[in-house]
């Protein structure tokens, strides 16, 4: 019954699984950013002027969850519940052709630390994973970059 | 007897009919002439000293038609987007907003930045409340962005119709300039200086009038084109700021300015 054919067949198929089932996220940070942390959930990322990137992923704990719902939760907790002053908000995506996911992208502005902050965020979701990538930065470092996030973000995998 | 006191009573009735009839022609004529139009815009004597010197049914046509072609000369000056068009609703837009938002200059620049990108331009600036005259076909979109800008406190828009307004104003314009004309050519005719003088004077009042009119006239046009928007902008007080709930999903909570700032 045993067969070393056979065992060595369901080991690639578990690990094949495994890779595609798990993928890292990855982006490309913008040029004048320095990436301070990396994983396969999170990317930490600022420039010399303090603006700060993070790219995170969140597993969705719930049956029945999809980007509507979550960019509807997302929305009323930052502008209704927070106070944060909503600039512009737009439809996004990341990928290119087939593998292209759609997503939201909402500009934001809210007082922290003393200052004004501009809040860059999106909210990306694929098969049961959260994705999200916050830009944050007092309003001259984020215009110098707002740019260069935004072409990053088309880099986006998860 | 009878038959006779009927007949004479219907021919009385006749005459008197035909009598009635005939001030109505009258009456029907002078105002086609653009007399009747303007009791108040030419004295009463006028009537008389015209009465002395026009004779003629003819005169009168050629009078009329003079007075025509330069009235139209004169109201073409003020342009043809000036007149109001038949159909069309001239309306004067003005929203008045306050809208509390997270950075007040911040704000008030992206207004400003939003009514000049639209052709608009400041009219007023008093402490965090600005007021810009923006083209009134970009008043709803402008209207619309700037109530994005953050929480809207207070919002009151109205909108006027002038139309018939403007159509007084402009039938009252067309007709001093035609009596004011129908004077110059009076002037021309008149030999006493009292009558000189008397003409004169109606005409100086009328010039005047006609002045006052277009100059309404340019208001309005100016009003209809370009709609009113005044905002006044508030920062978010202690007492206002949402208070925060923490969310019932944990990601959620990892989201947001104060995280980002505090975990880097």
């Amino acid at each position: 019954m045993y067969s070393p054919i056979s065992s060595y067949f369901a080991s690639a198929l578990v690990l094949v699984a495994a890779l595609t089932g798990c993928t890292a996220l990855h982006m490309d940070t913008p040029d004048g950013f320095l990436v301070i942390d990396e994983s396969r959930s999170e990317i930490k990322a600022t420039s010399s002027d303090s603006a700060l990137l993070w790219a995170r992923t969140f597993d969705d704990d719930y049956e029945g969850g999809n980007l509507s719902f979550w960019f509807d939760t997302l929305y009323n907790d930052l502008i209704d519940n927070r106070g944060y002053v909503l600039i512009e908000q737009k439809e996004a995506r990341h990928g290119g052709g087939a593998n292209a996911v759609e997503g939201h992208e909402l500009l934001l502005e809210t007082t922290a630390k003393g200052a004004l902050q501009k809040y860059l965020i999106y909210l990306f979701y694929d098969s049961g994973t959260i994705c999200t990538v916050e830009f944050v930065g007092r309003e001259e470092p984020f215009e110098k970059h707002v740019d260069s996030v935004r072409e990053a973000v088309r880099s986006l995998r998860f | 007897m009878m038959r006779n006191g009927i007949l004479l009573a219907a021919l009385f009735l006749l005459l008197a009919a035909a009598g009635c009839q005939s001030d109505g022609a009258a009456f029907v004529r002078a105002s086609d002439e653009g007399y009747a139009a303007t009791p108040d815009a030419v004295a009463p004597g006028l009537f008389e000293l015209e009465n002395k010197i026009v004779a003629g049914e003819a005169r009168y046509a050629a009078l009329a038609a003079d007075r025509n072609a330069i009235a139209t000369d004169e109201s073409g000056s003020l342009g043809k987007a000036e007149q109001a068009q038949p159909g069309k609703r001239l309306v004067i837009y003005n929203a008045d907003l306050q809208v509390r938002v997270a950075n007040l200059e911040s704000a008030k620049r992206r207004f400003l930045e939003l009514a000049e990108a639209a052709g608009g331009y400041l009219q007023q600036q008093r402490d965090h409340t600005l007021t810009v005259r923006v083209p009134a076909t970009r008043f709803d979109e402008i209207v619309r962005t700037v109530k994005e800008f953050g929480s809207v406190i207070k919002e009151n828009i109205t909108a006027k119709d002038i139309t018939r307004e403007f159509l007084d104003i402009e039938i009252r314009l067309d007709n001093a300039i035609k009596a004011r004309d129908r004077l110059a050519t009076l002037l021309d005719r008149a030999d006493k200086v009292a009558d000189l003088l008397e003409i004169e004077r109606e005409m100086k009042r009328l010039t005047e009038e006609i002045e006052r009119l277009k100059g309404q006239i340019r208001y309005f046009k100016d009003q209809v084109a370009f709609s009113t928007v005044t905002v006044a902008f508030n920062a978010p007080s202690a007492g206002v700021r949402p208070v925060r709930q923490r969310s019932r999903f944990e990601w959620v909570n990892k989201i947001g300015v104060d995280h980002v700032l505090s975990y880097f």
